[in-house]
């Protein structure tokens, strides 16, 4: 078990996160916010690049700083921007970081081949990396991510850069891995989330707004979510007075989803609120802050 | 171990290979290979060299009084047979030239007998008349030695040291200014290639990985942040394998002097350029630059090794340490390699202690350097 | 016009170029006023061209000579004397019978008169001496030496004695003009054209060439070292960057070596006067630092041999901002870039020594701003066998600004047509 215990974190006066309390049983948890609102912070700080200012990170009972290379043992990260050796092959650089996460030898030549063949890379498995889209070094990076069978796998938008299909194989990926594992995803694609997350976390205000199964989540807006047709001229005006979620084009009219305290119309439909919806109804402030 | 092997390996990458390779070559052809087909340079350092060489072979390391006798001798043979080519030359005759002592007494003024001068010296290049003024100048010296050692001495521990060498009997070793000199023209030499290239293939050593962001890999791995200790092992040895096997190199080339018949001669002689602190021998003296050398380039591991670790880019790197390298292979190879323990340049212990100094400091600040590293907050 | 102003911005940000240039300014100033502790005699020069003139004819020299017996007399009645009855004709007569301290046996405003006197006596002595020196030099000679000192035959050894016979006529030509008969400081003794134009300017030159490597590889591969090339090349703009980014470097190479020629140079100027000395031809006899007089391929007083050679300077700025150029395009990687630069640097230094010493080859490598940049006192000038060229500053600028430029064409239009 990970404990986040009343950790802050502060860059001079500038504070990123102030008091986080989380806890993370195994699992897959889909923590979501915006840009800059301390998502990649949290995620440095569980992974040892970054020291909270105050509090403690505890696997079972021990400060993960003390721990040291115990923790990290058990840690698998893939960071968001994914540095590599251009001139090295998949397999050679798989190599080299298992050196480093202190894997024998040959249990990681075996080990690479699985996992290179995991993520659908066996034919490129010794050519340059230079020569790879972007979707196959994401790829390597999962891979290297898993190495070490980590205990706690920590992905910073891991399916940025794969199609829609190399998305749907991930998930299920994750799935499947996240049954004796804590899984922790940090990411905007929603869709990722919906699938797979048992618990989602959203940071609001420095601090964990919500976290919580997504039903529950979803719950926040249970009865407040719709949808209705509205004529072109009309849109700006509906803006005004209610929250719009989404608009979208149809026979000549506007679909647009909403956010309403109550059904002030019949022709309203009252929807079922998705993640999206709560995000979006969620972080709306922050969307106005910069308009 | 397996991680320090591949940073090796990472330190070895064949383009930076290919490009030490050049730059050695380049520095090779620039500063050292003068000092190595050019020796002896010119005339009469050939003749000097030559008339050492026989002195070492029949006199062994030193020359006392009664092999002295025989040296006097050996200049009388010369001069007689400088007096015979004289004689067997009509012109000189002509010009009222009888013998050596005439010769070397020419006006060289003169138009007609300054030719006959010429002629002798650089057209036909009899080697007597190159080798005689010299053998008369070592003669001075020897019978003057006492006095010719102490003069230069500026203040009382010089002068005890002096005083102690001529106790010894150690200004009557076989070694002479033309081979000393030249192995310091050399080493210098070598001692900049050697730094410039430790600096180069360690700089990328730290940066490369920070400005790719492999660091979050790395640092996140079970190894951790000991990445940054396993790298300054990794680098020091990289250091220490290639400068070993530069001085493989460039000793090889040096061999081609042929000096090696002095290398037990005592450096401090009357006829050569050095009073040393020190009775070394010319072996040792070698050796104690070879040392130097090493030290320096440990010190010069370290030093682009903090650099890498704090700059951002490359650019940085280099113009942070342009300076540094310029300076070093002006100014402090001169007073830190050439002409090692001279008394005259610095008190007996000085040299030693800078060098302590510089171990002490570099290794000071990377240490203080890695104790940051395991709690600096990884942000860029 | 922003975009410019952007990618300057890149430059003069940077820390690193901003803190080498600030050090090499201080550099050069402690070189100058470490040179500078004779400055106060040289002094004495500008007193006597105040007076005389510079111009050595006869008129000068009889009311130098006027002037100079006037002097001694001074010396004899009014100094020397009160303390004993020896009459001197000279100086160093003078100083052959006082050689210790004759602060103690004279007075500050005595030992002053003394000392300047002995200066003027050295300027004035050295009169005589011009008409020997210049005719007991045979150019040709100096050719054959020339030719012996580096192994030259053949071919070689002919296309120096053609330039030296080239020179011979200049030389003649000289003499007839009188320009060597001219004041200057006394090059034997200050050594100020070796000082200004070899010990200063040749410095000042390297400190440059950092400077544009440096400036140009910096901001020509700035966009892949920041990880921005996928946006930046891809907008409207483009590819097309790459020229404003050239155009930058060479205005910031330029303002470098600006900024480094200004204070280097306004800083020696200050500390040295040169006031009423700046038309003396720098072919006069006076300057000779070594054993061999300067001889200029054409009649340049000092300003103007001054003036070219900043212009030389500057162009040969711009031409090693052409060689970073092309050489930071063709090496991606910065650091690589710097030290591949520098040892094309040295190999141009190296090679040419290698060509067989009988054929023409072994002139190609000195027409090279790597060789250019070796001998700054010796611009324009009799220079030895491989540099000895009445057109060889021209002539190398030339070709090579031709040269780089046409890789630098194709190495742009290489880039065009890259994937990045």
């Amino acid at each position: 078990m990970l404990i986040v215990n009343n950790v802050s974190k502060s860059y001079g006066k500038f504070s990123v996160l102030e008091d986080i309390n989380i806890e993370f049983t195994n699992g897959v948890y889909g923590l979501l916010a915006p840009n800059g609102a301390g998502k990649t912070t949290l995620i440095k700080m569980l992974t040892t690049l970054l020291f909270p200012n105050e509090g403690q990170i505890l696997y079972n009972g021990t400060d993960i700083f003390s721990l040291g290379d115990e923790y990290r043992n058990i840690l698998g990260y893939l960071p968001q921007e994914f540095g590599y050796y251009k001139n090295y092959s998949p397999r050679k650089f798989l190599q080299y970081l298992s050196a480093l996460k202190g894997l024998d030898k040959n249990a990681a030549k075996k080990k690479i081949d699985e996992l290179l063949e995991l993520v659908g890379l066996e034919n490129v498995r010794d050519k340059k990396m230079k020569k790879f889209s972007g979707g196959m070094i994401q790829r390597v990076g999962i891979a290297q991510a898993m190495l070490n069978d980590p205990k706690i796998l920590i992905l910073d938008e891991p399916t940025a850069g794969l199609d829609p299909k190399e998305r749907v194989r991930f998930r299920n990926l994750l799935a499947e891995l996240a049954r004796d594992r804590i899984v922790i995803l940090s990411t905007h694609i929603v869709s990722d989330i919906e699938s797979i997350a048992n618990e989602v976390i959203m940071i609001k205000d420095k601090r964990i707004l919500y976290k919580d199964n997504l039903n529950n989540i979803c719950k926040i807006l249970e009865g407040k979510v719709y949808e209705t047709e509205v004529a072109f001229d009309q849109v700006s005006s509906f803006r005004n007075k209610y929250f719009s979620l989404s608009e979208r084009q149809e026979d000549n009219k506007m679909k647009i989803r909403f956010i309403s305290e109550s059904k002030s119309e019949d022709s309203w439909n009252s929807v079922n609120p998705s993640i999206e919806d709560v995000f979006l109804y969620v972080y709306k402030d922050e969307v106005i802050k910069e308009e | 171990m397996n991680i320090i092997l591949n940073e090796l390996k990472k330190i070895f990458n064949i383009k930076s290979v290919i490009l030490l390779v050049l730059i050695n070559i380049v520095m090779y052809f620039l500063f050292i290979e003068f000092n190595i087909t050019n020796f002896p340079n010119g005339r009469p350092a050939l003749d000097i060299y030559n008339m050492f060489v026989e002195m070492e072979n029949t006199y062994g390391e030193f020359m006392d009084e009664e092999e002295f006798e025989d040296f006097k001798l050996k200049y009388e043979e010369a001069v007689k047979e400088a007096d015979e080519y004289i004689q067997s030359r009509k012109d000189f005759k002509m010009a009222g030239i009888n013998n050596y002592e005439d010769f070397a007494n020419m006006d060289h003024e003169n138009e007609e007998l300054y030719e006959l001068y010429s002629d002798v010296i650089f057209k036909k290049k009899i080697d007597v008349f190159w080798e005689l003024p010299w053998r008369e100048e070592y003669i001075r010296y020897y019978e003057n030695k006492e006095e010719l050692m102490l003069e230069p001495s500026s203040n009382e521990k010089q002068e005890l040291r002096i005083k102690e060498i001529l106790d010894k009997g150690l200004e009557t070793s076989v070694f002479n200014d033309v081979i000393f000199s030249n192995y310091n023209e050399f080493i210098k030499s070598a001692a900049k290639t050697i730094l410039l290239s430790v600096m180069f293939i360690i700089t990328p050593i730290y940066l490369k990985d920070n400005k790719d962001k492999i660091n979050y890999l790395q640092y996140t791995s079970k190894t951790g942040r000991k990445i940054f200790k396993k790298k300054i092992f990794a680098g020091v040895l990289a250091s220490f394998i290639l400068v070993t096997v530069q001085f493989i190199c460039f000793f090889i080339m040096y061999s081609t002097n042929n000096t090696s018949m002095f290398f037990n001669c005592n450096i401090n002689s009357i006829y050569n350029s050095i009073i040393s602190w020190y009775d070394l021998t010319f072996i040792q003296y070698i050796a104690l630059t070879v040392i130097g050398t090493y030290i320096l380039a440990f010190v010069f591991t370290l030093i682009p090794m903090l650099v890498s670790s704090i700059s951002k880019n490359y650019i940085t790197a280099i113009g942070v340490q342009l300076p540094i390298a310029l300076f070093s292979f002006t100014i402090l190879l001169k007073y830190l390699i050439d002409y090692m323990t001279s008394i005259f340049r610095f008190p007996k212990y000085f040299t030693g202690l800078f060098y302590m100094i510089l171990i002490f400091a570099s290794t000071i600040s990377m240490i203080i350097r890695w104790k940051r590293e395991k709690r600096a907050d990884i942000l860029y | 016009m922003d975009i410019k102003i952007n990618e300057f911005k890149k430059v003069i940000t940077s820390p690193v170029i901003i803190g080498l240039l600030v050090l090499f300014i201080i550099f050069n100033s402690i070189k100058i006023i470490e040179n500078s502790y004779f400055k106060d005699e040289l002094k004495v020069l500008n007193k006597i061209v105040d007076r005389f003139g510079y111009k050595i004819d006869d008129e000068m020299i009889n009311r130098f000579k006027e002037y100079y017996d006037e002097q001694i007399e001074e010396l004899n009645n009014k100094i020397v004397r009160e303390k004993n009855s020896k009459e001197y004709n000279s100086i160093s007569e003078f100083y052959a019978d006082h050689k210790y301290d004759i602060e103690e046996v004279y007075n500050k405003e005595e030992v002053e008169f003394i000392e300047e006197l002995g200066i003027m006596e050295a300027y004035y002595n050295m009169i005589w001496k011009i008409d020997d020196f210049y005719s007991s030099i045979d150019i040709m000679d100096r050719a054959e030496s020339e030719i012996l000192k580096y192994g030259l035959s053949g071919k070689a050894a002919n296309i120096v004695r053609k330039q030296y016979e080239a020179l011979n006529e200049r030389f003649h030509q000289l003499v007839n003009n009188n320009e060597h008969k001219n004041l200057f400081f006394i090059g034997k003794v200050y050594k100020m054209h070796s000082l200004l134009f070899r010990n200063i300017l040749k410095t000042i030159i390297f400190e440059i060439i950092i400077l544009v490597v440096l400036i140009t590889a910096y901001l020509v591969n700035y966009e892949f070292d920041n990880s921005t090339e996928y946006i930046v090349y891809s907008t409207k703009k483009g590819r097309d960057l790459i020229l404003d980014k050239l155009q930058i470097t060479m205005v910031s190479s330029i303002l470098a070596a600006t900024i480094i020629l200004l204070t280097g140079l306004g800083l020696y100027f200050i500390v040295f006067d040169y006031s009423g000395l700046w038309n003396v031809p720098i072919s006069s006899y006076y300057n000779r630092d070594y054993n061999f007089p300067y001889l200029s391929w054409w009649n340049m007083s000092f300003i103007q041999y001054l003036l070219f050679s900043i212009v030389l300077v500057y162009l040969i700025t711009l031409l090693f901002n052409g060689i970073a150029f092309i050489i930071a395009r063709a090496i991606k990687n910065t650091y690589f870039a710097f030290f591949v630069f520098a040892i094309i640097f040295g190999l141009f230094l190296t090679v040419p020594g290698m060509a067989p010493r009988d054929s023409i080859t072994i002139f190609i490598g000195g027409f090279t701003p790597f060789f250019l940049i070796i001998n700054p006192h010796m611009w324009f000038m009799e220079s030895g066998a491989f540099t000895t060229f009445k057109h060889y500053e021209l002539a190398t600028v030339g070709i090579w600004a031709l040269v780089l430029l046409a890789l630098g064409v194709l190495s742009i239009n290489k880039f065009k047509r890259q994937d990045i």
